[in-house]
C-alpha cells in the first residue's frame, strides 16, 4: 500500500483541483456563443445584422475565435440576449456595429452588459 | 552532567532516489489527471477549440477525446509501479509533441486562445513551453531516480523481514 501512497495523494490533489474547477465555473453565468455564417458574404450589413440568417448559434461557453480584425467570427452574449435561453437560435435584442475593411467587414462592438466579440483572419 | 544523544533521521540514498521518483511521479499524476478529466468533462469546448486551431482542425475529432484518454493513461501508467517508467517515457513524448505544437501556434496563430486546463488556460503560449519543458525535466529527473532507486537498492541488505521497499530504508540513528 506504501508504494501507492504518492499516487493516491497525487489522484486525491487531482480530482478534489478538478471539482473546485468545476464548482466554481458553474456559478459562472453561461455565454451563449453564435457564429458568422461562413456562407455569408461578409459585408458590412450581413455582419451588423443578428438575424440566424447570419450568426448561426453554436454552443454555451465557447471559446472565442484568434481575435485578428480581418472578418467577422463570433459573438458571446448572456442569456439576456437569445431568444430562448433553454433552445437558442437566434440573438435577440442586441445591435452588432461592424466596419467594412476591403472585402471583408470585422465586428468593432456590441450593445449589452458583458457581451463580447472576436474576429478572425481573412 | 547528562548528556542527550539527538537524532537525526538519515535517509539513504536510496531512499533519497525513491521520494525523488515518488514526487516526480506523483506531480505528473496530478498534472495529467486534472487536465484529462478536464478535457473530457469539457468536451464539447475542447473539440470546438481544436477545430478553431488550423493545424488540427482535420482530426479535431479524434483528438477531442483520445488526448484525454492518453493522459489518463499515463497518469495511470505512472500510478503503478511497475509501468512508471513506460509513464514517464510517454510524459517526455507527450511534452515534446505538445511543445512542437505550441511553437507553431505561435508562429502562425499567437491570438488563438488555449484550450488546456485550470490554471495552464491563463498561460501566454511562451509560458506553456516552459512549462512543458520543465515537465520534461521532471520526467527525466523520474527515469533517473527510478534506476537509481533500484541499482542503490539492489545494493543495500534487506532488513529483518527481508523488505527492499525504499521507504523502510529510513534510518534514525
Amino acid at each position: 500500500m506504501k508504494k501507492y501512497l504518492f499516487g493516491i495523494l497525487a489522484a486525491v490533489v487531482a480530482f478534489t483541483g478538478f471539482a473546485f474547477k468545476e464548482a466554481k465555473s458553474s456559478k459562472r453565468a453561461d455565454m451563449y456563443v453564435f457564429e458568422f455564417r461562413s456562407s455569408q458574404p461578409y459585408t458590412q450589413a450581413n455582419v451588423q445584422n443578428p438575424s440566424n440568417a447570419y450568426w448561426e448559434y453554436k454552443g454555451k461557453n465557447l471559446s472565442g475565435c484568434a481575435n485578428i480584425n480581418q472578418k467577422a467570427c463570433r459573438v458571446l452574449v448572456s442569456a439576456d440576449y437569445v431568444d430562448d435561453p433553454n433552445s437558442p437560435t437566434e440573438l435577440a435584442g442586441v445591435s452588432i456595429s461592424a466596419t467594412q475593411s476591403g472585402t471583408t467587414a470585422h465586428v468593432t462592438g456590441i450593445s449589452g452588459s458583458g457581451n463580447l466579440y472576436s474576429n478572425q483572419a481573412d | 552532567m547528562t548528556f542527550h544523544k539527538t537524532y537525526r533521521p538519515h535517509i539513504s540514498e536510496g531512499s533519497r532516489w525513491y521520494i525523488v521518483a515518488e514526487v516526480a511521479a506523483g506531480l505528473l499524476i496530478c498534472l495529467f489527471l486534472f487536465t484529462g478529466l478536464d478535457k473530457l468533462y469539457n468536451y464539447h469546448q475542447f473539440k470546438d477549440a481544436l477545430g478553431k486551431s488550423p493545424l488540427l482542425v482535420d482530426i479535431a475529432n479524434v483528438l477531442a477525446w483520445s488526448l484525454p484518454v492518453t493522459e489518463i493513461m499515463i497518469a495511470v501508467a505512472l500510478f503503478i509501479p511497475v509501468t512508471r517508467k513506460v509513464g514517464f517515457k510517454a510524459t517526455i513524448i507527450i511534452m515534446l509533441v505538445f511543445i512542437v505544437y505550441l511553437s507553431y501556434m505561435m508562429a502562425f496563430a499567437p491570438k488563438l486562445p488555449c484550450m488546456c486546463a485550470g490554471l495552464l488556460e491563463s498561460l501566454s503560449w511562451k509560458s506553456h513551453i516552459v512549462f512543458n519543458f520543465m515537465m520534461i525535466v521532471l520526467a527525466i529527473l523520474g527515469i533517473v531516480a527510478s534506476g537509481k532507486r533500484s541499482s542503490a537498492g539492489s545494493r543495500a541488505p534487506p532488513d529483518g523481514r527481508g523488505n527492499m521497499s525504499g521507504i523502510n530504508r529510513i534510518q534514525f540513528r
